[in-house]
């Protein structure tokens, strides 16, 4: 045992002592909290006086949540939320850089810049705001689309279940394109011109080009954004909180809104965590789906 | 290397399993030192609670830390410092459906062996019921949160409107008249949880309820369809306008009121002193107010009594008592009457002279408080408002009828219950 611990001090820990640090706060605030939440999950909690106590109850709680409807509708809202927010910053994302990659100059450095500021600011500012553009009394939105002939009279689409989801859908995707743009941009550069030439050569008109040379050439960047992108949706919070509260009737209510109103409104954080795990899991199908489809195209990377 | 990272991986989950839940109970956190002359009061960030904490340090010598939560948070903020055993707090700010759900797990210090008899007297008994549960009383109510029913005098004459609408029916029947005028009826904030006090209100006024002081639906019946109805057909025909549920409660009611764009605003009684302060309304000198609409058998309102509590482990009981006593008689009701517009749980405050000149829609304060008016009291209101408002919106837009909404809130609100 001594010669053990002498040789081990004789040894270069140089690298564990680098390490220690990273792997010190991985355990602390990734490792812990997410071992803590599988013992809550599978746990009744009560507060008898502030004093936390836990009871072991197995799978009690997700057979609970898996049977309310409520659930359900929390992961109609996530899917449609996700799937919508992808496609919207898929869309709007291309469509922003193949508009600054075209820019000369100071032009490039001012749309460049333009285009950043949805990005910079927080979620609970742009929920803010969106609010303000969405209230169905003095709106700018509604004013647009009554001068545009859109609408007979103003709406409020914050507290109509039908349109409430769509719009915080807008918001937030209005608020994700920079981000992607940006990833979308850099790749744009990076496309070899000759490719271009050589279609151009051989006859392929604009949108052959588009589709053969420059979606394949991005296409590693695309299901990168598109992993993030999804993790990001998956667990939007604030921007909804601030809109709606998960409300009217619930028809903006996602999982992770759903776990927080269990865990922190309700206390009843056994549930609160047991949803929590089901988003995990949620994020993984998401993911794994993301990466096989990417995989279809024959592109392992 | 790989030695080293193994076994600091295991130790981690390691301990992570014993601080997580190696054991079913968790020590309590050892009490906070007695602090003798200081407490801790977490409230509103206004001027008149500001004052009377700096009156009660003149009078007593007890140093008031004040922290400035906004309402919304209020709730949030005291759950948290309970949960996280947190003995910051001496004085927090209690509703009636805080007390249920507080003193149901225990988070509060019951207050029968901190007051004598005497003191309690000096106390409107309904004021000091709407802060108790289980027999225990766990605070000393300090105003009333109700809502009262104004409206615009020029409006309604533009609109060729002569009677003040008596019943809610009487209410739809005028609003063709008010929109072919121009303007819109009815604005109360009814976003989110807030339009099961709508319905709260309507049951109230068709001699029913929610639930009943087990928590238990009784809203299954004639009165509760009548009440569902008399609902729908104020969204339906506009009487309440679609803007209601646009905001969350009272204030940004009053504020909209305040423009001039309705001829009638179901909100708290700040509502008439903003509607005559030239600086925030364009309807000064237009506003009164009235007995609110009845249903088949009488008025109601929604009434949010408020008062203060002690947390269960607050590190000075003494000094937050007698910051209660203090904030809670009724010459400090007054002052606070006479600054905000607060209606006092005293009804001689309600009734003074000097807040008449001042508050003239005081006078049918009291009026209004004879009939219902009541908050959901329940340990789970929180759950209870959030479910019933979801059905009530599925009715609202058509999807459940009036006999399927009844039975879902039923079903729902008896399942609430029965955890």
């Amino acid at each position: 045992m001594k010669t053990d611990i002498k040789q081990f001090l004789r040894k270069d820990h140089t690298r564990s002592l680098f390490l220690a640090p990273a792997l010190i706060f991985i355990a602390l605030f990734i490792l812990y909290p997410l071992l803590s939440s599988v013992v809550l999950a599978l746990s009744d909690i009560t507060f008898p006086r502030g004093v936390l106590t836990t009871k072991f109850s197995g799978f009690k709680n997700f057979a609970k949540i898996l049977k309310q409807e409520i659930f359900w509708t929390c992961v109609k809202n996530t899917v449609v939320f996700v799937i919508c927010r992808i496609t919207g910053t898929f869309v709007m994302g291309l469509i922003v850089a193949m508009i600054v990659v075209r820019a000369k100059g100071i032009m490039s450095h001012i749309l460049k810049t333009l285009f950043l500021v949805p990005w910079a600011l927080s979620d609970v500012v742009n929920g803010t705001m969106w609010d303000w553009m969405y209230n169905g009394k003095y709106g700018i939105i509604n004013e647009i689309l009554l001068k545009l002939h859109l609408i007979d009279q103003y709406q409020p689409w914050l507290s109509m279940g039908k349109t409430a989801l769509w719009a915080i859908i807008f918001a937030d995707v209005w608020k994700s394109v920079p981000f992607v743009s940006l990833m979308y941009l850099a790749a744009l550069t990076n496309v070899d011109r000759n490719l271009y030439e050589a279609a151009e050569i051989d006859g392929a008109g604009v949108v052959q080009r588009f589709f053969s040379v420059t979606i394949p050439s991005i296409k590693p960047i695309i299901v990168i954004t598109t992993v993030i992108q999804s993790m990001w949706a998956l667990k939007v919070f604030d921007l909804i909180w601030v809109l709606t509260k998960g409300g009217p009737a619930n028809s903006t209510m996602t999982l992770a809104v759903l776990a927080y109103r269990e865990s922190f409104m309700y206390t009843r954080i056994g549930s609160g965590a047991a949803i929590a795990y089901m988003l995990c899991l949620l994020t993984l199908i998401f993911i794994v789906s993301t990466l096989s489809l990417s995989r279809l195209g024959g592109n392992e990377d | 290397m790989k030695k080293t990272l193994l076994f600091f991986l295991a130790a981690m989950i390691a301990l992570s399993a014993v601080f997580a839940g190696g054991s079913s109970e968790s020590s309590a956190a050892a009490p906070a030192a007695e602090k003798k002359n200081e407490i801790t009061v977490v409230y509103l960030d206004e001027k008149p609670w500001h004052d009377q904490a700096d009156e009660f340090t003149a009078a007593t010598g007890i140093k008031v830390n004040y922290i400035n939560v906004p309402f919304p948070e209020l709730r949030q903020r005291s759950l948290t410092s309970f949960l996280s055993q947190d003995s910051h707090f001496d004085v927090i700010h209690l509703r009636s459906d805080y007390v249920h759900e507080f003193a149901s797990k225990e988070f509060l210090e019951p207050l029968d062996d901190l007051l004598t008899a005497e003191e309690k007297a000096a106390y409107n008994k309904t004021s000091l019921d709407n802060l108790s549960f289980g027999g225990h009383l766990y605070g000393l109510p300090r105003y009333y949160w109700l809502w009262q029913f104004n409206y615009n005098t020029q409006i309604l004459k533009e609109a060729g409107v002569e009677k003040i609408p008596e019943t809610w029916d009487e209410l739809i029947a005028i609003t063709p008249q008010i929109k072919a005028a121009g303007h819109e009826v009815m604005i109360a904030g009814l976003d989110d949880e807030i339009i099961t006090y709508m319905f709260y209100v309507l049951l109230n006024c068709e001699g029913t309820t929610l639930i009943d002081e087990k928590g238990m639906p009784v809203c299954n019946n004639e009165a509760g369809a009548r009440a569902l109805d008399t609902l729908k057909r104020l969204v339906d025909s506009e009487a309440i306008s679609k803007h209601s549920f646009e905001i969350h409660g009272s204030n940004p009611a009053s504020d909209m009121f305040c423009q001039g764009d309705f001829a009638f605003c179901f909100a708290s009684p700040a509502t008439y002193s903003l509607a005559m302060n030239p600086a925030s309304s364009r309807i000064v000198g237009m506003v009164e107010t009235a007995v609110v609409p009845k249903g088949s058998v009488g008025s109601a309102s929604w009434n949010e009594p408020a008062g203060l509590g002690i947390p269960y482990n607050a590190p000075n009981k003494e000094g937050a008592i007698e910051y209660i006593k203090f904030c809670t008689t009724a010459e400090q009701q007054k002052k606070v009457a006479m600054q905000i517009c607060r209606v006092s749980t005293h009804p001689e405050v309600n009734s003074d002279p000097e807040i008449l000149a001042k508050y003239p829609q005081f006078s049918s304060i009291n009026n209004q408080l004879e009939y219902p008016s009541g908050i959901v009291n329940s340990i789970h209101a929180m759950e209870v408002l959030d479910t019933t408002a979801e059905l009530l919106h599925k009715h609202l837009d058509g999807t459940l009828n009036t006999a399927d909404t009844l039975k879902a809130i039923e079903k729902a609100l008896t399942e609430i219950a029965q955890q």
